[in-house]
């Protein structure tokens, strides 16, 4: 009898779908993955952040070769776009961004506006009212909508600062040369530093929190590859292995709140 | 004071057209500088993206040697000779001045360090500085070994500040970090213009790295690359932009000391300027970008410029077009108003002067049929315009049958052309139902282009006063203004008349001469008023006397005469006669006096005398001269043989 059973289990696995084995992306040429400098998203100083350890593990639950490279966020958009980039991390979208990359949420998080407290702004609308003041930002970032409704509003009136990277803005708002930044959670650490949280203040923007997630180039991957890396992605939430890896950098409830999203 | 009103629109049209200008004008302006300030912002972002990616391209390099040093135990120098060899540090590594290695070496370990190099074919190697320093990161190998990078060969970099910086961040982060702005790469370089130096570390092979600490307890040396600025920058510029200013400076403040490179180093101050920060390296650069006078001449838009020319220009045409338009229309205006006087004099002097004579004025449509009356064309017959309609046959109808056909034919003439005008006279049933006389006017207005009358205009006249007169006078003429019989010349008509409807009929008329006998004695006795009153009387008893066809005048003083037509024969004339005598013979009561008179007749008929009118009338007369001789109060006849012979 139980020989039977086991037969009827042995011959059921046989008849199981190849999707129902998961049926990982497809490795047969190496793929590229890009990282870039941002607060707990990564540091190159330590070579670690929230990003890294999201590429190692959907690395390693993928089996495939991926190299991991640094790169500026404005220079990873053209990559993406042209399909020399197969992938980045923490990516938001937009209507320009949908025509060429895919993306798989993993997180969603608000922006806020940090603001020299001598600037003597009260709210968003404030900052944007005042002439003088001028706004930092890094090249090649979109934000939430309201965040980009001021950042394309003062960009008209010259009154904004690129760079290519958060610490030049942080050195540029303590030497007020810019009276403000956006910024995310993640940026939290260098933000509490005493230097700049002895001459800011906070504000929110008061968007929904906009999802972030892992940017595919659709010139490099098909719609059926992308949909693969999306459901390791998927899986990964849910067996909490975002959640972990984001606890491993925030505090528990704003690991929870950030990761914890319906997308 | 002159009136500005004239001017107004104008005014208004410039002020307007000008305003519309001036609202493009800045709206181009607006444009045109949002598009200078993003081909600036293009220009600009084109120089960092470049200056990163060649900045990538080093570390790329140099991440290559840390790649060859982990996969190799011990980096053998000729190895390591031909590794830099193969990578042909060409144009996209310019900049470059070299590769070199640079081994960490504690105090214990520096003479051993020195006498390897020895041993590798270098007699004189020593590390510089020299001096007592607990460790040692001296160069041991620079590629290509050649020029100035043979002095570079024993330095040790760890002792200068600036460039320890750079190695120990490097070796924390495990990844490429540079120097600061150095003035020169080693000391007896001649200047050749502000470098930095690219570290990357190498740590023990197999050594694991995942912590700061780890990195730093197994950090054994680094690979670096000197820079040169002018080569960096020259090399990224072939296609840059010409007419943009670019400086470079190291950290966040462009400040003179700062300056890596410029590419303009005599660049004035400009209105279009702007900075970007680039993170490179771990640390921060700035990019400063200066637009030259060339730029904005060749970027910038001059359809501004041509906006505002042709805007006002435009303008000033329009209002002087307004202008003209306006003093056109006044100019039209006054003229119409003008015209419209002369007009309305005109009509109020023609209605003045027709209605003054009592003339009504109408207006007939020849292609309608319809008819503009004016209001005294209808008072005259006693109509109101709400009575009449304003069509033809309205007028047509109250025409008097026995005039309508010469009244038709009368303008029929006139349109047709026949004639210029037509003037025709008769009679209209007035609204009471009388007649009245008119006198019709008319011509033709108007032609179309075929020549065919439009507009038939006439007057009216009311002649019934006229006409009245005019028979007064004629019945005067022909009458006795005393019995109002015939006179002489009338009876002379009717007798030639009835003679000729005599002679085509051979019917028989009569002549009787009828002289009152004594007659001149009444006047004396009683008076010419009462002999005046007795001849009418006579008159009348003689009118009683004859049919309707007979006619009775009186031609003379006492004397009358009377004509006959219609007689059968001669006894006719003699009873008529016999009858007028008798009727005369009658007493007459006049002014309560009672007269006796008699009369002497003498008849003369074309059937026994003759039937012309001259020798009837004789024949006549000749009887009654007979009848008066043979003692009066009778008749004689022509024929009779007295009257004969009296004759």
């Amino acid at each position: 009898m139980l020989r039977h059973l086991l037969a009827l289990l042995f011959g059921a696995c046989l008849l199981c779908p190849p999707a129902a084995l998961a049926a990982g992306p497809d490795c047969s040429r190496p793929l590229t993955l890009a990282l870039h400098e941002h607060g707990l998203l990564y540091s190159s100083a330590t070579d670690s952040g929230v990003d890294r350890d999201i590429a190692d593990a959907l690395i390693r639950r993928s089996g495939c070769k991926v190299t991991v490279t640094l790169i500026q966020r404005a220079r990873i958009w053209q990559l993406i776009e042209s399909g020399a980039l197969d992938f980045s991390l923490s990516g938001i979208t937009n209507e320009t961004r949908d025509k060429f990359a895919g993306f798989a949420w993993y997180f969603s998080n608000k922006y806020y506006l940090l603001v020299r407290r001598d600037a003597g702004v009260k709210d968003i609308d404030d900052f944007a009212r005042k002439p003088a003041l001028r706004l930092g930002v890094i090249r090649g970032f979109r934000y939430s909508a309201t965040a980009n409704t001021l950042v394309d509003q003062l960009n008209e009136a010259q009154r904004v600062s690129y760079s290519s990277g958060l610490e030049p803005l942080y050195q540029l708002l303590q030497t007020r040369h810019i009276e403000g930044m956006i910024i995310e959670p993640f940026d939290y650490p260098a933000v509490e530093s005493s230097k700049i949280r002895e001459i800011s203040n906070i504000l929110e923007f008061g968007d929904d929190p906009v999802p972030h997630g892992l940017i595919m180039s659709k010139k490099s991957l098909s719609l059926e590859e992308q949909e693969k890396w999306r459901q390791l992605i998927r899986a990964m939430r849910d067996d909490g292995t975002v959640l972990r890896i984001f606890e491993k950098y925030f505090p528990a409830e704003l690991a929870r709140t950030l990761s914890n999203f319906k997308y | 004071m002159l009136s500005l009103r004239p001017h107004l629109p104008a005014a208004l049209a410039l002020a307007v057209s000008l305003g519309v200008t001036g609202l493009l004008w800045q709206h181009e302006q607006t444009l045109a500088e949002q598009n200078l300030h993003a081909r600036f912002d293009d220009s600009l972002r084109d120089t960092t993206s470049r200056i990163v990616q060649r900045m990538s391209a080093y570390e790329q390099m140099l991440r290559g040697v840390q790649g060859y040093h982990a996969g190799s135990a011990q980096i053998d120098r000729k190895e390591f000779t031909a590794y830099i060899d193969s990578l042909q540090l060409g144009a996209d590594f310019s900049g470059i001045q070299g590769v070199g290695l640079i081994t960490l070496t504690p105090a214990a370990g520096k003479e051993a360090l020195s006498a390897r190099m020895r041993a590798q074919g270098f007699p004189d190697y020593t590390i510089k500085p020299a001096g007592e320093r607990e460790v040692y990161a001296a160069i041991v190998q620079v590629e290509p070994f050649s020029g100035r990078n043979l002095v570079a060969l024993g330095f040790d970099p760890y002792t200068d500040p600036v460039r320890r910086e750079a190695m120990d961040a490097a070796r924390d982060a495990g990844a490429p970090r540079i120097t600061r702005k150095l003035q020169q790469v080693l000391d007896r370089q001649p200047d050749e213009g502000p470098s930095f130096i690219l570290y990357a570390p190498l740590y023990r092979h197999s050594a694991a790295t995942d912590s700061v600490a780890l990195r730093r307890a197994n950090i054994v040396g680094w690979v670096y690359a000197p820079v040169r600025l002018a080569e960096l920058m020259g090399s990224l510029y072939g296609e840059a932009e010409t007419d943009v200013a670019i400086r470079l400076f190291d950290g966040i403040t462009a400040e003179p000391a700062a300056q890596f490179f410029s590419t303009h180093p005599d660049s004035p101050p400009a209105r279009m300027h702007t900075r970007e920060y680039l993170e490179v390296g771990g640390l921060s650069w700035t990019v400063e970008a200066r637009a030259l006078s060339g730029f904005e001449a060749r970027f910038g838009s001059k359809d501004a410029g041509i906006i505002a020319i042709s805007g006002v220009c435009l303008s000033l045409l329009l209002a002087m077009l307004t202008h003209l338009l306006v003093s056109a229309r006044q100019i039209a205006i006054g003229l119409a108003h003008a015209m419209t006087e002369d007009l309305r004099r005109s009509e109020e002097r023609w209605k003045y002067a027709l209605e003054g004579a009592g003339d009504g004025v109408w207006d007939r449509d020849l292609r309608t049929d319809e008819v503009f009356y004016s209001q005294r064309c209808l008072e005259i017959f006693g109509y109101t315009e709400s009575e009449i309609r304003p069509v033809r046959s309205e007028w047509v109808e109250r025409i008097h049958p026995e005039d309508r056909d010469m009244a038709l034919a009368a303008s029929y003439a006139c349109v047709t052309g026949q004639q210029d005008s037509f003037a025709s006279e008769y009679r209209l049933r007035c609204k009471d139902g009388r007649w009245k006389w008119v006198l019709l006017r008319g011509r033709v207005m108007s032609h179309d282009a075929d020549g065919k009358p439009l507009r038939l205009i006439g007057t009216v006249s009311d002649i019934d006063a006229r006409k009245a007169i005019e028979e007064q006078v004629r019945h005067m003429a022909q009458h006795d203004t005393l019995t109002n019989l015939p006179n002489r010349a009338l009876f002379v008509e009717r007798q030639q008349q009835a003679l000729s409807l005599a002679r085509r009929d051979h019917s028989q008329v009569a002549l009787l001469f009828v002289d009152l006998d004594e007659f001149k004695s009444i006047n004396d006795h009683f008076g010419h008023a009462i002999g005046d009153l007795l001849l009418q009387e006579v008159a009348q008893r003689m009118l009683t006397c004859v049919r309707e066809s007979d006619t009775v005048g009186r031609i003379g003083g006492d004397e009358f005469i009377v004509l006959l037509t219609q007689l059968h024969n001669a006894e006719d004339a003699r009873n008529i006669g016999e009858k007028i005598r008798a009727s005369l013979a009658e007493p007459f009561i006049l002014d309560r006096q009672t007269i006796r008179i008699s009369a002497s007749i003498g008849i003369a008929s074309n059937v026994e005398s003759t039937d012309d009118a001259g020798a009837l009338w004789m024949a006549a007369d000749v009887a009654m001269y007979a009848a008066k001789a043979g003692g009066g109060n009778q008749i004689a006849l022509s024929t009779d043989e007295a009257a004969s012979s009296a004759g």
